[in-house]
């Protein structure tokens, strides 16, 4: 990083209670290059500050070793559609759009869904169904370069950094690969377009 | 055909009702929704660049339409979907209304009799939903605006014209460039006929539908026109 001294509580979009009082993006200023270095060093201090107690986190077995349940015949439980569709060599776009919609609309997931997805639980607060519609995105986006994915994945590391202290040591491996791969994405795109993070 | 228009005070509706005037294109009925919000005040640059793109942000929509002498109907909110509204255009005889604001319009105003022109900043259906122009900036660094009948779901009607802009060069996308690109396609429209010849496509149902961009990807896109 620059010697320039960079106030990272100026990055606010990760601030507060994001899963009670969520952020609705809208309208938001322009700050210059200013405010992607700020966002980049508030991931980098997130990165920093998570526990972790293995070095080397490996997707691959992650998701081999993600125990599938079917779900009930009039019930979705998200947990279990979410880690169907991460077990497919391809996620099917179509599927991860219906649960995407849901979060980009309400910026909340509920851990049951009835068979037209409206919600049938009143508990959003359950981090791991983040992390794998985060782990979605990611996979969906290095397939097919949507940014609709990328733009999702933003959103929900920043939900999760909001609830940093309430995760798991489990989850907090898997926000730290999903903003490790959100951050490689978006220097990528930094450099296709001609900027200087 | 009679030609309506239905007015917001905000910068879009600014841009074409001033366009209108200037092309001296002719309007049956003119709505004005009007929430009496504090008109911003914009810096010289913004409003010399509005100006360089066609009309003048810091004129308030209510003035432009007093100083031309022009007859409007007047409401006290924004919500295209409120009853009050919804019985006024079933009562006027009004053909087609262009639509300046943004939300869903419900049942009873498609059904109320009019149709309803949307210019969305976006070529559909690659490009629908949200803050379209700096998802297409970051993909192709060029825009576009397609026109259409609006129905019940998003960005989704019969497409009347699509047109391509280059990408802005300066940041003020929201204020000015979207104004722009939007009123320039409207006024393709009007001036060219475009709704009294018949020839609407229906869309593709497949596509892409995007959300509102998170301020990262915003400010990429930003900065690569300033590039």
């Amino acid at each position: 990083m620059s010697s320039e001294s960079l106030d990272i509580s100026n990055y606010i979009y990760s601030k507060g209670n994001l899963l009670d009082e969520p952020q609705t993006y809208q309208k938001s200023p322009f700050l210059g290059i200013k405010f992607l270095k700020l966002y980049k060093q508030s991931r980098l201090d997130i990165l920093n500050k998570l526990y972790i107690s293995d070095h080397y986190f490996n997707y691959e077995n992650f998701v081999a070793n993600i125990q599938h349940k079917h779900t009930s015949n009039s019930t979705i439980e998200l947990e279990h559609y979410l880690t169907y569709l991460l077990k497919e060599s391809t996620p099917n776009p179509n599927s991860v759009d219906i649960v995407l919609k849901k979060f980009e609309v309400k910026k909340q997931l509920f851990t049951k869904y009835d068979l037209n997805f409206k919600e049938i639980s009143n508990d959003f607060k359950f981090m791991r169904n983040y992390l794998l519609l985060a782990f979605l995105c990611i996979e969906l986006y290095r397939k097919n370069h949507s940014l609709k994915y990328l733009n999702c994945c933003l959103k929900i590391n920043d939900t999760v950094i909001s609830q940093l202290f309430n995760l798991t040591s489990n989850d907090q491996k898997l926000l730290k690969y999903s903003i490790q791969n959100e951050l490689d994405f978006i220097e990528r795109l930094c450099i296709k377009k001609g900027i200087n993070l | 055909m009679n030609l309506g228009i239905i007015l917001t005070p905000d910068e879009r509706s600014k841009a074409y009702l001033q366009k209108i005037v200037k092309q001296k294109i002719h309007l049956d009925e003119i709505i004005f929704m009007n929430d009496h919000r504090i008109e911003p005040s914009y810096s010289s640059e913004i409003i010399e660049l509005s100006r360089q793109a066609g009309f003048d942000i810091s004129t308030p929509v209510k003035q432009t339409l007093i100083s031309h002498e022009m007859s409007f109907h007047e409401f006290n909110f924004v919500d295209i979907n409120n009853s009050s509204l919804v019985s006024y255009l079933s009562s006027v005889f009004i053909d087609v209304f262009i639509f300046t604001g943004g939300g869903i319009l419900r049942e009873p105003v498609l059904n109320s009799g009019p149709k309803f022109i949307h210019l969305h900043p976006g070529i559909v259906p690659n490009y629908r939903g949200s803050t379209c122009f700096y998802y297409s900036i970051l993909d192709n660094n060029s825009c576009g605006v397609t026109a259409y009948f609006m129905d019940h779901k998003i960005d989704t009607g019969d497409i009347i014209y699509q047109k391509q802009f280059p990408k802005p060069t300066h940041q003020f996308i929201d204020e000015v460039y979207d104004a722009y690109i939007r009123s320039e396609t409207l006024i393709d429209v009007l001036s060219n006929n475009m709704l009294y010849n018949g020839k609407f496509t229906k869309q593709n149902p497949s596509g892409e539908t995007y959300f509102i961009i998170h301020p990262v990807l915003k400010h990429i896109s930003i900065l690569s026109c300033l590039s």
